[in-house]
């Protein structure tokens, strides 16, 4: 049995090719034999990586379109949960994760975090040498 | 992402169909800015055929909600998909926008 299914994906550090992370979880976890409200979780995952990545784009990177952002996705079928790493090598974040928990008046902005928070079971992120290094991990069954 | 706009009795229609995002909201946010004025500050947008949001996209409908009603108008949303419409509740959106179920239940909502 294989338990665990890796996968490496290094993209543009751009809003335009987002999709394609959403497109290669979304064909993944399409073939991840237990997933419990599949759609829903799909979604989940896809908005929490899409919310990742965006932040790396915007605030890591500050729109540098040389930038690039490596992913590594792995699926633990016997523990049921999906672990994703993003690595970029644009600005740290000095103060660690904004501590935004709720949103109380319509916002134009600091949405991403929150979501992610919400959307997953677990959020870390670390500055290892010159990489940011973003974690996350949610429970499929 | 395609995006269409009508209009009906004076007000502004626009459906959203497809991948909304980051890269899909500055064209709506210049849609926004470039249109809604004192005399047209009435905008219905149309969710059904948007199947997956980010938060890009939910400031860029805040953004959007804002400057309608500082014209004395509003912005109302309607046919939400499902994923879509709990993403809109975990944010708490949900209770700043107008939400229709339907396109006719949101042009009768102004």
């Amino acid at each position: 049995m294989n338990q665990f299914i890796r996968i490496k994906l290094e993209i543009p550090a751009s809003h335009r090719f987002l999709n394609v992370l959403s497109g290669t979880l979304g064909e993944l976890l399409s073939r991840v034999d237990q997933v419990d409200e599949r759609d829903t979780v799909t979604y989940q995952l896809q908005l929490a990586a899409q919310e990742v990545c965006t932040n790396i784009v915007d605030h890591a990177y500050e729109g540098n379109p040389d930038g690039r952002i490596e992913i590594h996705i792995e699926v633990d079928e016997n523990a049921h949960v999906l672990n994703m790493t993003f690595g970029d090598t644009g600005v740290g974040y000095e103060t660690g994760i904004p501590a935004i928990l709720t949103i109380d008046e319509p916002s134009e902005g600091g949405m991403g975090l929150f979501l992610i928070r919400q959307l997953v079971d677990q959020v870390d992120y670390q500055r290892q040498g010159d990489w940011n290094v973003w974690k996350i991990s949610k429970k499929l069954a | 992402m395609d995006m269409n706009v009508s209009t009906v009795s004076g007000m502004s229609v626009i459906t959203l169909n497809g991948r909304f995002d980051a890269f899909e909201a500055p064209p709506l946010i210049k849609w926004f800015e470039d249109n809604v004025t004192k005399d047209q500050a009435h905008v219905v947008v149309d969710l059904g055929g948007v199947g997956f949001l980010d938060s890009a996209a939910l400031a860029s409908l805040v953004k959007g909600m804002k400057r309608c009603r500082e014209r004395g108008g509003d912005l109302v949303i309607c046919n939400l998909q499902q994923a879509v419409r709990i993403i809109f509740e975990l944010t708490g959106l949900n209770r700043a926008f107008t939400i229709a179920e339907t396109r006719e239940a949101a042009l009768n909502a102004f």
